[in-house]
C-alpha cells in the first residue's frame, strides 16, 4: 500500500477511533471511593493492615494509610484502578509528595484537605 | 523469480480499523467491552508508530534473515503448501519467541507494554513494541531461514501471524466452537494470557495455534468462576506511549547499573526472570502463582 493512501488512513482512522471512545462515554471517569478503594487495596495486598483512607480533593486517587506506617495510593487510571506502596511521602506546602521508585510510575503529589491527617505521622 | 507477496498486515490496516468501530458499536449496545479515551489512543498511538519503526528498521531484521539463508540447508520454493508448512513452523516460532518473551527480562522488556492496557479490546492488539528490532527478536526467526524458507516468505507468514491475533483480543466474543477452541487461539484462551490474575500468568503463549500450549502444558482455559483482571503485575500508571515503551527498558537499566551487585545478579536481573530482585523485593509470576497456590 502507498505511503500516500496509508497514512492519512491511518491518521484518520485514529482520529475517528478516538471521537467515537470519547462520543460514547470513554472520557468519563468516575471517582473512586472509600470503600471500593479498600476493597482494591485489600485485594491487591491482603497481608497489609488498613489503618484509615482518605479521598484527594481530585476525587481519582484514595490515600491509604497504613498499620505499618506507610503509605499507599489506589488511583484512577482510566476508568480502572492501580494500587501502588510509595517507598517515600513527605508534606510539601499543601500537597502530599509519594514517590514509589518505579520508573513507570516515579512520584505522584496528591492534595488532601486541609482537616487532613499530617501526612508525617503517617510516613 | 518468486511471486510478490503482499504486506498483509499493511493491508489489513482498513480491517484493524473497521473491527475496532464495530467493536465500539457492541460495547455502546451491550456494554460488555469497554473502550476508554486516553487507554485507546495510547494503543493507537504504539501500534502508528509500530508502523513507522517497521519501515525504519525493518530492513535490518530482513538483512540478518536474508544473511541466515544464503547456509540454508534447502531450497524451498513459494508453493501454496509452503506457505501452509511456513506458516504452522512460524507459529511454533512464535510461541518459543513469546514463552521466552515472558520469561526473561532482555526480550519481556520489549513485550510489555503489550500488557500494559487494563483494558481487553480490539485496540490493545495494537499496543505493539518499539523495540523489538533493537531487541533482537528477530534471532528467533534465524532458524527458520537456515531450514530454507526464504526472508520473503517468512515477513509474510509473521504478517499473517500478526494479523491472525488482532480478532482474539475482545471480549465481545465468548467462545468459538469446541473444534475451534481445541485448535485456534481464541478470545477466550488470550484473554486469560492478558489476565494478571496469578493463576493466568504465564500461560497461553500461542500465536494461531493453541496446540502448542497444550502440548507443551501451558495452556490454562478460561474460568468463570475467576474473571480475568487485565494488566500488568504492577501495572503502569501512564497514559504516554514513550513511558510505556520504554519503561521497562529504563528499569531493567536502573537494575543493573545499581551499586553493589555481583556480575551474577547484574545479568539475572537483564536476563532472569521478570520480577527477579537479589534482595528478594519482588516477585516472579511463578513465586506469586505459588502464594496464590498456597494461600487457597
Amino acid at each position: 500500500m502507498p505511503l500516500e493512501l496509508l497514512v492519512p488512513m491511518v491518521v484518520l482512522g485514529v482520529a475517528l477511533t478516538l471521537f467515537v471512545t470519547h462520543a460514547l462515554g470513554g472520557s468519563c471517569i468516575p471517582p473512586v471511593e472509600v470503600g471500593q478503594a479498600t476493597a482494591t487495596f485489600t485485594a491487591e495486598h491482603p497481608g497489609l493492615s488498613i489503618q484509615r483512607v482518605e479521598i484527594d480533593r481530585s476525587g481519582r486517587t484514595a490515600v491509604v494509610l497504613l498499620e505499618d506506617g506507610r503509605v499507599g495510593v489506589v488511583t484512577r487510571i482510566g476508568d480502572h484502578l492501580t494500587v501502588k506502596i510509595a517507598t517515600d511521602a513527605a508534606r510539601v506546602q499543601d500537597r502530599l509528595r509519594l514517590r514509589f521508585g518505579d520508573v513507570g510510575w516515579p512520584m505522584r503529589d496528591v492534595h488532601l484537605g486541609e482537616s487532613e491527617r499530617s501526612p508525617d505521622d503517617a510516613a | 523469480m518468486p511471486p510478490e507477496l503482499p504486506d498483509v498486515v499493511t493491508l489489513s490496516v482498513p480491517l484493524f480499523l473497521v473491527g475496532m468501530l464495530l467493536e465500539l458499536a457492541v460495547s455502546h449496545r451491550g456494554r460488555t467491552v469497554r473502550y476508554e479515551t486516553r487507554d485507546t489512543f495510547a494503543s493507537l498511538a504504539m501500534g502508528s508508530v509500530r508502523v513507522i519503526e517497521g519501515i525504519v528498521l525493518g530492513g535490518l531484521a530482513t538483512a540478518v534473515l536474508v544473511w541466515a539463508h544464503q547456509f540454508r540447508l534447502l531450497d524451498i520454493g513459494r508453493e501454496w503448501w509452503v506457505v501452509v508448512v511456513a506458516f504452522v513452523i512460524d507459529d511454533l516460532r512464535y510461541y518459543v519467541y513469546h514463552r521466552v518473551a515472558h520469561r526473561i527480562r532482555w526480550f519481556w522488556a520489549e513485550h510489555v507494554n503489550h500488557h500494559s492496557s487494563q483494558h481487553y479490546n480490539l485496540s490493545t492488539a495494537l499496543r505493539q513494541s518499539w523495540t523489538g528490532t533493537l531487541g533482537g527478536s528477530v534471532i528467533f526467526k534465524v532458524p527458520l531461514a537456515l531450514i530454507g524458507f526464504d526472508p520473503g516468505m517468512l515477513v509474510f507468514v509473521v504478517g499473517l501471524n500478526t494479523v491472525y491475533q488482532f480478532w482474539i483480543h475482545t471480549e465481545a466474543i465468548d467462545k468459538m466452537p469446541w473444534w475451534f477452541e481445541a485448535v485456534f487461539n481464541t478470545p477466550s484462551h488470550h484473554r486469560v494470557h492478558h489476565a494478571r490474575n496469578p493463576r493466568y500468568l504465564d500461560t497461553n503463549f500461542a500465536g494461531a495455534l493453541i496446540i502448542w500450549d497444550r502440548m507443551f502444558g501451558s495452556f490454562v482455559p478460561e474460568d468463570e468462576a475467576e474473571p480475568c483482571q487485565y494488566g500488568l503485575v504492577n501495572n503502569l500508571g501512564t497514559f504516554n506511549p514513550v513511558r510505556i515503551a520504554f519503561h521497562e527498558w529504563a528499569a531493567l537499566l536502573v537494575d543493573v547499573v545499581r551499586p553493589g551487585l555481583t556480575l551474577g545478579q547484574r545479568l539475572r536481573y537483564a536476563f532472569g526472570p521478570p520480577g527477579y530482585s537479589h534482595d528478594g523485593s519482588r516477585r516472579t509470576a511463578d513465586e506469586l502463582k505459588a502464594e496464590a497456590l498456597a494461600a487457597r
